[in-house]
Formats: C-alpha cells, structure tokens, sequence
C-alpha cells in the first residue's frame, strides 16, 4: 500500500485538498488556452482547406485577370491554349428584377468548361455536368429568397429574360470572404451580350483560368506576365496566387490571436501567483520533509511533476472547452470564417497548446519553485526560520521570458522580424501601462498618508490595497489596459453606430445610382419624385506630383494610398453643399499656359505634401493633362456623401469620356420600389440602398466587434485571476490584520466593509484610468481622424461599471465569509491565549 | 564507542548590529546506544543544540562528529542523506505530514530513501499499537497516537542516533507515560542512540546521563 513515491502524493493530496489552487490554476489556463485553441484551431482549419483545394480555390494552373478587357497581346497567348483547358469569366454588378422585387447581383458569365479544377455544387442536380441551355442561369439561395422565385421560374437581367436552371450550394473559385455585395448570379457567356450590359458597365472584372501541364504552364506564366508588364492586369500561377481568407479575415484572426497571447501572458502571472500561495502555504510539511531527509531535487521534483500534470490536464479541459466552443458557436465566427471552411479543434493545435502549457506552466513556476531551495529543515524546530527565499525575477528569467514571448510572436506572425517588432511594442505598450499605474497608485496612496482622506475605514481600505504580496499593481495594470482596450472599441463603435449606422446620417444620401446616363436624368428624377444629385466621373491616372514621379512618390511618402491606381476625378462649377473651400479664394484660379486649375481634397493635399500652385500632371484615357492646385477643399464631415479628391472646371472635362453616378435622399420604404421600377426600365444602373448598405455593414461590424470583446474580456478574466489568487496568497496577513482588528473590537459588518471598500477602490480606479484613456483615444480618432461627433456611449460604461462592482462586491463577500470570517475568531482565541 | 561528539561548539545568532551567543564552547560525547537526556530552561539553548546535533543547523563554529564525519563539511544534500539513514526524530509537535495517513507517514522516510519495506512498516504499526488506525490521517488520531506515528516513523530506518525535542510535551500524562515507555523500549531494542531535550526531571532520571544546559553552556 505505501508503493508509489509518497513525495508526489504529498503535494497532490494538499493541492486536491485545498479546491481553490487546482481551481485557479486551471482557469488561469483554461481562459487562455481554450482561447488560443480556438483561433489556431479555426487558422488551422482555413489553411487546410486552402491546401486541399488549392488549385480549385485559384481557378487555373495561371490565371489572368483585369479590370480592362484584355489587350491583343494576351488575347494571342490564350488562343494558344485549347478551349477545353481554359474559362473566360465576366464578372460584375448588376440587378435582377422578378414580379415586383429587385435585388443587387454579382454577375459571373463563364464559359461552359467552368470549372477546371474543382466541383461546382448544385441543390437540384447536385453536381453541375458543365450544361447550361441558352437562357438558363445558375443563382444562389438569396436569389430565390429576394425575389420570391423557385427552380424553374423567370427572372430579367438587364434587357434579357432567364430561367433558374437551379440552385448553387458551392462555387469553387469563389474567394474565400465572409463579406460582400450582390448575389451570386451564374450565366453562359454565351448569355452576356443579350442583357445589354456590358457596355454601359463601369467596373467589369475580366478573368481567364488556364489548365496546363507545369511546363506549359510556366511558360504561359513567363508569356502573360511578360505581355501585362507595366500594366494592371494580373497574372498568378496556382501557387503564388491569394487564396487565403480575405486580407480582413486574415489580419483580424491575427489581431484575435495577439490579444490571446498578452492574455496567455496575464494568465501565466496568475500561475506564478497561485503556485507562490500554494508553496507559501506548504512551509511547514517542506520543512519536514527536508528534515526527514528528503534530497531537495526529489523535493522540488514534486512539484514539478504536480504542476506539469496539472499543466497537461488544463489542456486537455482547454481543448475540451474549445470543442464545445466551435460545436456549439460556429455561428459567432461567421464574420471571419466563410461557411464553406469546415471547422474542428485540430492536433496540430493541440499539440502546440500543450507545448504553450508546459512551457509557460515551467516559466511561470520555475523561481516559485527554485526558491524552495532555501527551505531550512531547522524550521520545524524554529518557527521564526521558516520563511522560503522570496521570488525574484532574475535576469536570466527575464531574458528567458523575454526569448519565450518572442518565440511565441515569431510563430503567430510567422516571421521573425515581424515577431520582433511586435514584442518589443508589447513590452513598451506593457511598460507605459505599468508606468502610468504606478504613476496612479503612488497618488493614491500618498493621498491617504497624507490625511486626505479623512474617513478612518476608507483609509483603511486604501491602506490595504498596497499590502505586501497583493499585486495590486499587476491587477491594476490589467484591468485598466484591458479596458481600455474594450472601451475603445465601445466607444469607437457606438460613435460609427450613431452616427452612421442606426441612425442614417440626416441630410445624407441614402440611395446611389452606378452607371448613368446623361439623357436618363430626367426619367430617373421623376421615378424618384424629386431631383438626384449627378456626378460625372473621369477615370485618369496621376503621372507626376511637383515633378515627381509617382515611384518617386511612393518612396517619399508611403503606402497611404497606391498612386499607380486610377483616380476617379469629376467637374463641377461651385463647391459640394458638403464641403468648404479651407485654402484659396475661388475653386478655380484661371488658366495659366497649359496648365488648368484642379481642386484638391485636403486629406489627399496633405497625404500629397501639395500647396496651393503646385503642378499635378494626368493621363486622362492616353491625354496629359497638366494641372496646378487651385484651391484645397475640406468635407464638414464624414459620412456616405460622395466626394473627389480632384474636381476641374467643367469645360477642361465635359468632353472627357466619363461615366455617371447619381445620389438622392428619398423615404427607405421607398427605395426597393424605385430600385425595381429603374432595373425595369434603365437595366444598365446599378442601384445601391444605403440604408441597407449600412445595416449590412453594421452587422459585419457588430460580430467583429463581439469576437474582439470576447476575446479582451478574457483578459479581464485573467485580471480577476490574478485579484482571486493574490487575495489566497495574502489570506494570513488579511486574517492577523482582522484579528488585530477584531480584538480592537471592530465589527463583523465593519470587517466585511473594509474588504469591499478595498476591491472597490481599487476596482474603480483601474475601471476609471483604463476608461478615461479609452474614451480620451476615442475622441481623438473619431472627431480629428473621421470627423465625425463623438458619442459617449453612457449606458455601455454604466452597464460596465455595474458589472465590475458587482463582482468586485461578490468576491469580497465570499471571500470575507469564507477566509476572514470562518477563521478570525480562531486567530483571535490564539493570539488572547 | 562514541556514535557522536562535539568540539567548542558555538552557535550565534544576529540581532540588529549584535550578535547573540546561543551556545558557547559545547563538548559533549555519547556513545553508540546510551539514552542522553539534555535539561535547561526555556532560552538556554537546548533546542539549539539539537538542532547543532541532528545536522538540521550548521554552527557558527566548532565540529559536530557522527559516525566519523563531520556534519559541518556536509552540503546540504550530504546532510539531508545522513539525516535519511542515521538520524531519527520525535518532536513535540510531531510534524507528521497531514495529507499522509500513518502508514504512509512511517514508510516516508523509507520512501525518500529510494527503498521499499512494507513488513518493516506492518512491524513498527504493530509495536506502536496503531494497527487498527493506519489509514487514518493525523487530524483524526489523537495526540499519543500521533506521538506514536512519530516514533514508528523516526525508527523505521533503523537509524544511529534518535534526537527527541520535548516528546511528551504536548500530551497529558497517561499519554506521555505510554509514549515514553514506548520510546524507551523500542530504543532499547534497537540499539539506538537517544537523546531527549526535555524539562521533565523524571524522563530526564530515565536516561543513561543528563547534559544541563544554562546560558549556551553545559553546567
């Protein structure tokens, strides 16, 4: 029976015996394991799918795609290739109509031998057998919703009518994004020019996808890229081509992951902290075992093997956790996971999970554990020598940890250099908080020894707050960066909610009218009931700024916006009823030899380092046209109203070829029946709600905004950890000091009181400094970034604070009953005898 | 045979900028199975001395000798083997280990030795009388019983030398007698070495020789 090594027996029977470490010790780990495991799981789950259907995702072993229809040269390279191994794909906005509704569609015509690689998944038929009969389309769910159609019912699309052919459960090819506009509508090429749209598009999307054996297909590539140089056109092989979540998806995933890794972080202090309670309170039988002989490897070897099992064990709960998390709330993710990635805790991620857990479970504890060398065996003879060395960050530990988290980063970001960059902003990010909260509670306390605070068991509770062994300052650091950082993004939020979302902004177009026509004015401003705002639109390329060019440009001033893109400029004769003219007299000066006057926006003047009279030089369609800056014009405010960054006078641009859009204010409940009525008549515009624009938008936002709450309320989480388990480590000297003042004759209530007011104290003014940063950062971004008025979200914060001091209020209470109360009296009894 | 011998033993402690002289120049010699009792008051040094003896202190100066080796030449880790196979210890508070019943607690020390003797421990339960008490945890024993744990585990490595400090000074009288006679008769049986710090005159009239400590030195 007495088999086994009894060392470790000790430490597992007092560490079972006492709920509260095991209890700490795994949520610490399971908050932020579970957490990690989740993100790396659903990274995981994205990048295999990625892997597997690599070439179905690219669409082709090259493929070439272009907002211009492709040049000669290309057109003879493709020719080349056999029209069984290639797809020519249109794609664009457009609407579709159906009995009296209408709805916003993203068009694709194909070529029949779509797709090469891959499977197109269809609901009637299940499996598409490259058939499609003339005037057959292919459409999604929300085509059939919307427009109140079954299989086999007509639809019109632009000038032409079709029949749903059926239904698409999984197009291949199609970028793995959880956000965009328009419903998929799929028709034959063949199809295209009978809808009448392909000329009066503005944005159409030209796509060829090649299947090629790796030479060919090497060669292709070499050909088209050498073809498309110094052009926009686009031209990947199946390797080098995006096929990752969209670049939101990505980066935010990324983002969710740093936040969890600083929580990993927070949640190893409140490992190191429960373990130093833990081995605090095991003195007296570490004494005797050492007095018993035991060697002091054997020793520390137990514990050890205690935390390290305990390590693996949170692991396991953390991935149990992380199971029922993406069973149960694979909804939750929708923002950033699209539906077709099949989502499961992966072992890759497991495993790294529990390298994570020992690893940081090993850092965390080690000088916990070294200190027990200081064990003296004489303590069971002398109580006064018991005391274990004390913990102390060693430079080697620091240096380690240091290593730890930069490993930890490089592996997140997937790169060193970028791993380095972000550790050292977290250890200044971390370094500053510190700083600013010793700042706060070195007030605090010299408030109270000072007699400021006249109030005898507030003083008290102040006095407290800086007892030795409490960590306030690691509490107090968390919980004020941790919401500073929710504040943030709350305050932010219900800024752009207010202000863009819930409530449309007044004033503010709510319906956008793609691809006009002039001689179409009229007609639309009756269908309308009132007069549409027309905006011409010339599309033009910038070649030179102060006689640089733009590469010059780009290596001057950065990557704020792509001066090789093309620049939509417009003509008009006065300033937008939106905006003001902020720098010169007139909008227009005159000309002056062959240079003609341009109005510059003043965040792109100032991105552009432009003053008034510097020269701006164009390519409009294959023209220069050289312009001097004029005047510099500012917007009041943000918001969905349409703006220019270059507006000329109307006689230098008139005759430019141009395209139109139009914007006009009308009743929501009006635009649907405006929307069907212009796709009746004019199929050629594109018709935009904005109302329903931005109720869309807000949703997108609102679950991106939920899963980064989620994931910085864990790090609250981890504060609270750090609050629960200093409280169990300074529980002795909490009790002698209610001893003390019990046989002073304070009263229980008082006792109880002393406690609350101390988390409250503390609580609040964490509450208050992370606040005040979050709204003071807020305010900044939203009036001097997005000009827009900055709204105090007041219920959010008073919810939040109710919150805090609810629980602040409960763990005092239980902790005062349970610790303080159950056991003074004992103390009390003890110290009288 | 001498088992144990001291040489100018001094032990002092800092107080502030002072330094207190707890022993001052102690030599003593005990021979291989003599029963020692060591008296003083409280403060003299006693359990000092023990703790000199048992390897459980180093001291300020001087030697401590057992079995030929100098325990002040010892790393700690020497010190903790030696206390593993030649030292056995009572104390007055029992220092049993509370998450270990009795016996688990009696084969500890067996345990940390690397070895493996479960007749040894079924034999020690038997003679302290606590057969029907060995999976019981000390906080549900009483304190002659936990006494009785203590001195089962102390004698289960067969050690040299058994140091006592105040055996009965935490049980009433008919305990401390039952223990007492215990001790003695498994001391006697097994040839240990005992030494016992005690104030009780009549223990200390039991014991081969008493060693009277007063101010740190023997008297």
């Amino acid at each position: 029976m007495t088999k086994g090594n009894l060392s470790r027996r000790i430490v597992w029977r007092e560490w079972l015996g006492h709920g509260i470490y095991p209890v700490l010790f795994c949520l610490s780990l399971l908050v932020s394991l579970g957490a990690y495991l989740v993100l790396d799981s659903l990274q995981s789950a994205v990048d295999e799918y990625v892997i597997t259907n690599q070439k179905a995702m690219v669409g082709g072993d090259v493929v070439i795609q272009s907002n211009q229809p492709f040049s000669d040269d290309v057109r003879q390279i493709l020719s080349k290739v056999p029209r069984q191994d290639q797809v020519n794909e249109h794609q664009f906005n457009g609407m579709a109509y159906a009995h009296d509704a209408s709805l916003l569609l993203r068009i694709k015509a194909i070529d029949l031998t779509y797709p090469l690689y891959g499977e197109l998944k269809l609901s009637e038929s299940n499996t598409w057998d490259h058939q499609l009969a003339p005037g057959q389309v292919l459409v999604e769910r929300q085509v059939l919703t919307a427009l109140n159609l079954s299989i086999g019912d007509r639809l019109t699309v632009g000038e032409a009518e079709f029949t749903v052919a059926d239904e698409i459960i999984e197009e291949p090819d199609r970028p793995l994004t959880a956000f965009g506009f328009g419903a998929r509508l799929i028709m034959s090429n063949d199809d295209l020019l009978k809808t009448g749209l392909m000329g009066s598009r503005s944005r159409i999307q030209y796509r060829a996808e090649l299947r090629l054996d790796d030479e060919q297909a090497q060669a292709t590539l070499n050909a088209l890229k050498q073809a498309t140089k110094g052009t926009k056109t686009r031209v990947t092989g199946d390797e080098d081509a995006n096929t990752s979540i969209s670049q939101v998806s990505g980066n935010f995933l990324q983002f969710l992951k740093l936040l969890v890794v600083a929580v990993i972080v927070l949640s190893g202090v409140g490992l190191m902290s429960v373990v130093k309670a833990f081995a605090g309170r095991q003195q007296h039988t570490n004494a005797i075992r050492r007095a018993l002989g035991e060697p002091i490897s054997q020793l520390k070897n137990s514990y050890y093997g205690l935390l390290l099992g305990m390590a693996v064990l949170a692991t396991a709960l953390a991935w149990g956790l992380s199971w029922l998390v993406i069973a149960f709330g694979e909804s939750s993710f929708a923002a950033i996971i699209p539906a077709q990635v099949e989502l499961t805790v992966a072992w890759t991620s497991v495993v790294k999970v529990t390298l994570i857990a020992l690893g940081l479970t090993f850092l965390m504890t080690h000088s916990t554990i070294q200190s027990l060398n200081h064990i003296k065996p004489v303590a069971v003879l002398h109580d006064h020598q018991g005391s274990q060395g004390s913990w102390r960050t060693s430079k080697g530990w620091v240096l380690l940890a240091t290593l730890a988290l930069w490993a930890l980063m490089t592996l997140e970001m997937g790169d060193a250099w970028m791993g380095t960059q972000v550790t050292v902003g977290l250890l200044v990010i971390a370094l500053l908080f510190t700083a600013f909260s010793g700042l706060l509670l070195k007030g605090l306390k010299s408030l109270a020894e000072r007699g400021h605070i006249k109030h005898w068991l507030s003083k008290l509770a102040v006095m407290s707050i800086f007892r030795k062994g409490n960590h306030t300052m690691l509490f107090f650091t968390t919980l004020s960066m941790a919401i500073m950082v929710m504040g943030s993004i709350v305050a932010l939020n219900h800024t752009i909610d207010q202000q863009l979302l819930s409530t449309y902004p007044e004033n503010s177009p709510n319906m956008f009218l793609l691809d006009v026509q002039s001689d179409q004015h009229e007609a639309l401003d009756d269908m309308a009931g009132k007069a549409l705002t027309y905006y011409p639109v010339i599309r033009a390329r910038i070649e030179s700024v102060r006689g640089l060019d733009t590469q010059t440009l780009r290596d001057e001033l950065g990557n704020y916006d792509n001066l090789e893109r093309v620049f939509n400029l417009s003509y008009a004769n006065e300033v937008l009823p939106t905006e003001f003219l902020e720098r010169g007299d007139a909008l227009f000066d005159v000309k002056t030899g062959d240079s003609v006057p341009v109005s510059m926006l003043s965040s792109f003047a100032e991105f552009l380092q432009v003053e008034l009279g510097d020269e701006v030089v164009f390519n409009v369609q294959g023209i220069t046209l050289k312009a001097h800056v004029s005047s510099i014009r500012k917007r009041h405010q943000r918001g969905p109203s349409p703006f220019f960054y270059f507006v000329f006078q109307p006689e230098v641009m008139a005759s430019a070829p141009q395209i139109q859009f139009a914007t006009g204010q009308v009743e929501a409940h009006r635009i649907p029946d405006i929307q069907t009525a212009i796709a009746k008549k004019f199929p050629g515009i594109t018709t935009l709600n904005g109302a329903s624009i931005a109720k869309q938008l807000k949703s997108y936002v609102d679950q991106l905004t939920q899963l980064i709450q989620i994931f910085t309320g864990l790090s609250v989480l981890a504060g609270l950890m750090i609050f629960i388990s200093s409280l169990v480590s300074t529980s002795q000297d909490r009790l002698k000091d209610s001893a003390y003042f019990r046989l002073m004759g304070m009263l229980t209530k008082d006792l109880y009181l002393l406690n609350i007011m101390e988390f409250i104290i503390l609580g609040l003014s964490a509450f208050v400094a992370g606040g005040s940063l979050a709204w003071l950062t807020t305010y900044v971004i939203t009036t001097e970034w997005f000009n827009l008025p900055f709204s105090f979200p007041w219920q959010t914060t008073l919810l939040a604070s109710a919150a805090l001091l609810g629980t602040l209020v409960v763990i005092s209470l239980v902790y005062s009953r349970l610790v303080i109360q159950s056991n003074v009296m004992n103390l009390v009894r003890k110290m009288v005898g | 045979m001498t088992l144990l011998r001291t040489q100018n033993l001094n032990k002092s402690f800092p107080i502030g900028d002072d330094q207190i002289n707890v022993l001052k120049g102690i030599n003593i010699n005990i021979e291989a199975g003599e029963f020692v009792a060591i008296m003083g008051k409280s403060g003299s040094g006693k359990s000092t001395l023990l703790s000199l003896l048992a390897g459980l202190d180093q001291a300020t100066s001087g030697q401590v000798i057992l079995a030929d080796e100098d325990l002040g030449q010892l790393s700690e880790e020497q010190l903790a083997i030696k206390r593993q196979s030649d030292i056995g210890f009572v104390f007055q508070s029992f220092h049993l280990i509370p998450t270990l019943n009795v016996e688990e607690n009696i084969a500890f020390p067996l345990n940390i030795a690397r070895q493996h003797n479960p007749e040894k421990v079924d034999a020690l339960i038997e003679a302290v009388e606590l057969a029907h008490r060995k999976k019981s945890f000390p906080n549900q024993l009483s304190g002659g019983e936990k006494q009785r744990t203590a001195i089962a585990r102390a004698l289960v490595t067969d050690p040299k030398i058994l140091f006592a400090d105040e055996p009965t000074g935490n049980l009433d009288e008919t305990n401390a007698k039952q223990v007492i006679e215990l001790l003695l008769n498994l001391q006697k049986a097994s040839g240990t070495a005992l030494i016992i710090v005690t104030h009780d005159p009549a223990l200390a009239a039991l014991a081969d020789r008493t060693i009277t400590i007063k101010d740190g030195q023997i008297s």
